[in-house]
């Protein structure tokens, strides 16, 4: 029942949240320097079109009501349109999310599955040299600057070893003999509904670098926290009387030690997450990668505010609910927080 | 001789403070690792505040430009090469570093001033006042502090200044929320409620009695934060928010190399060399302070 009114409660001030961020989003991009109807109409306008814009646009009208208005539109789903490529923005957004969201659900992945075990041979071999080399390799790990290693793959592994490729999603000569159907816009998911082997394979290979950037750093604060988790936990007394009443090393570590240490690495899979989202913007621009990262900065540098508008809300949105979806995990695995 | 006896034991406990406090130094001392980083750290600071002094070409480290030696690689005239505009990597890192080293100390001290005093005030006035302070607290940190900080760029316009600014608006609740709660497991202290039946100041309080009890997780997780500040500056300066050229900068060089990375691949890799270097070595400078001095550690 407690758990119930916990989740109402987190889910309320999940839509104040949002509410508060589509109010940010909305006088962020009012903020923006520059001419909004002027770049609406484009380059060599005239006086009279650029005020037909404006009026079009409702930016003559006080604020509260631009931002009414534009609440009310994006309540139908409607984001309005992007200046740059004079789409629909919500459906150019519903393309690109499926594609960094395929980037960071990869990357969390391979972070928690190699990060959880590394911290916990590192605590459990703890002060030998395995230890010390697994704390300079994650001291490096979360040291080291996304776009920084980023070039280094490439330099490394296309340009020396021309192991796998530079940049994109598939090779070119792919685009024209096996597209990717788009279905449900998640590359990998979408060739394998197609059966299309071929663009798979290539699809993966593209993916290497990128997710192996990107899931340095997260893999590294997951290990050190797993490290430390861990033997907290095994300072514990439960653990003294379990191995004085003859549990086995292994059962102990595993069963009694590793599971009461994992509450710590949920509450901040919603950081990385936030993290990662970020990290989609050095990494798709380096690896041309056409996620929202890319969109996000083509629109900030060609201030193409509608896209913008709904690139920030989608992001904190994605953000606000990685928490919260933490928070009640976070509630229902572990029954001692209140 | 009652005052004789409290005067003995006062001396022994300063000793013994004294001798804590030097075993503390000879903890650090005996991890070669965090020795040889401190090391490399100094050696970085150094460089970054006699740059003039230690550049070999000042000049175009301030971002003169020497067309004639473009994209030249290492060599004994220019050690880590020339850049775009031909001017001297060296000179360019050495000047680069200290935007990234004063910047990033700079955001975590500003962090640590405004979030501190909110923080000490939170926690010891629960009531309106408190309430809206966590409330902000918790509003800034429910939302991606770099979306923030990108926000606030480029409405007030790209610089090496705003970049700060717009990183310490989401880092300071860090700080708030940090003391708030230490401060709530103190306020109840005998120590605590004899100063208030005493009458001190509630300023006076929260200055001279809470704030040296709490002091030491602030100075760790400020330790901590300057290798992610640098990276955040690096970030921006990467996306050009932050510094402007001609400036010297290694996000925004790292940047400018990129350009040239399959060619001449030491324009980038450079200054993110750099950066990487001083984020780790400051990462194992803090992590080992916090070992020493966080009491709840081994």
């Amino acid at each position: 029942m407690a758990l119930i009114i916990f989740i109402f409660k987190r889910l309320a001030a999940l839509v104040g949240l949002l509410l508060v961020l589509s109010v940010l989003v909305f006088f962020f991009s009012r903020a923006i320097p520059g001419d909004v109807a002027a770049l609406y109409v484009g380059g060599n306008a005239k006086p009279e079109q650029i005020e037909q814009a404006r009026q079009e646009l409702g930016l003559d009208k006080p604020l509260a009501t631009q931002y009414m208005r534009y609440m009310g539109k994006l309540f139908q789903g409607d984001m309005g349109l992007s200046l740059r490529t004079h789409r629909p923005v919500l459906k150019d957004l519903s393309e690109k999310i499926p594609m960094s969201l395929e980037l960071v659900v990869l990357a969390l992945a391979i972070a928690i599955l190699l990060g959880v075990p590394i911290g916990g041979i590192a605590a459990i071999k703890q002060d030998t040299w395995l230890d010390e080399l697994i704390k300079w390799f994650t001291a490096a790990a979360v040291s080291i600057p996304i776009f920084f290693l980023a070039l280094l793959l490439q330099l490394v592994f296309f340009d020396q070893l021309g192991w796998f490729p530079l940049q994109g999603r598939l090779d070119s000569m792919l685009e024209f003999t096996h597209p990717i159907e788009l279905i449900t816009g998640f590359s990998v998911l979408d060739s394998l509904i197609a059966r299309n082997y071929t663009a798979l394979f290539n699809v993966i290979w593209h993916m290497v670098l990128p997710v192996a950037a990107m899931a340095l750093g997260p893999l590294g604060f997951i290990a050190r926290l797993t490290r430390s988790s861990l033997l907290e936990v095994m300072r514990q007394d439960y653990i003294l009387a379990a191995r004085a009443s003859g549990v086995s090393e292994g059962v102990l570590y595993f069963r009694y030690g590793l599971r009461n240490a994992l509450s710590p690495i949920l509450t901040v899979i919603g950081l990385m997450v936030a993290l990662l989202m970020l990290n989609t913007f050095f990494v798709e621009m380096i690896f041309n990668w056409p996620g929202i990262g890319y969109y996000a900065l083509i629109s900030i540098t060609s201030l193409d505010f509608p896209a913008l508008m709904g690139v920030t809300f989608t992001i904190g949105a994605i953000y606000v609910l990685a928490n919260t979806a933490t928070d009640i995990l976070r509630r229902m695995v572990d029954p001692r927080i209140k | 001789m009652e005052n004789q006896d409290f005067k003995i034991l006062a001396r022994k406990a300063l000793a013994d403070h004294r001798l804590a406090r030097g075993y503390k130094l000879r903890l650090f001392l005996k991890k070669k690792l965090a020795v040889f980083a401190t090391f490399v750290l100094f050696l970085i600071v150094l460089s970054a505040i006699f740059a003039p002094w230690v550049a070999p070409y000042p000049d175009q480290g301030k971002g003169e430009i020497n067309l004639e030696e473009r994209l030249q690689p290492f060599s004994k005239t220019h050690l880590l090469g020339t850049d775009i505009y031909g001017r001297d990597l060296l000179s360019r890192v050495i000047y680069g570093g200290r935007v990234s080293v004063f910047g990033g100390i700079f955001i975590v001290v500003m962090a640590a001033l405004i979030g501190v005093p909110l923080g000490l005030w939170a926690g010891y006035q629960e009531g309106v006042s408190g309430t809206i302070i966590m409330r902000t607290v918790e509003l800034v940190l429910s939302f991606p502090s770099a979306l923030v900080a990108m926000g606030v760029s480029i409405v007030i316009g790209a610089g090496s200044m705003t970049a700060l600014v717009a990183l310490i608006i989401p880092w300071w609740p860090w700080y708030t929320r940090l003391v708030q709660g230490e401060v709530l497991s103190i306020k109840h202290m005998l120590y605590i409620e004899a100063a208030q039946m005493l009458g001190y100041g509630r300023i006076y309080i929260l200055f001279r009695h809470l704030l040296p009890n709490i002091l030491a997780p602030v100075v760790v997780m400020m330790l901590l934060d300057v290798g992610p500040a640098i990276i955040a500056i690096g970030v921006l300066s990467f996306l050009g928010l932050g510094t402007q050229p001609p400036h010297a900068d290694w996000g925004l060089m790292v940047w400018n190399g990129s350009q040239n990375l399959l060619g001449e691949w030491w324009i980038a890799i450079v200054p993110g060399f750099a950066m990487f270097l001083l984020v780790t070595v400051f990462n194992i400078f803090g992590d080992t302070l916090k070992d020493i001095l966080d009491p709840n550690q081994s």
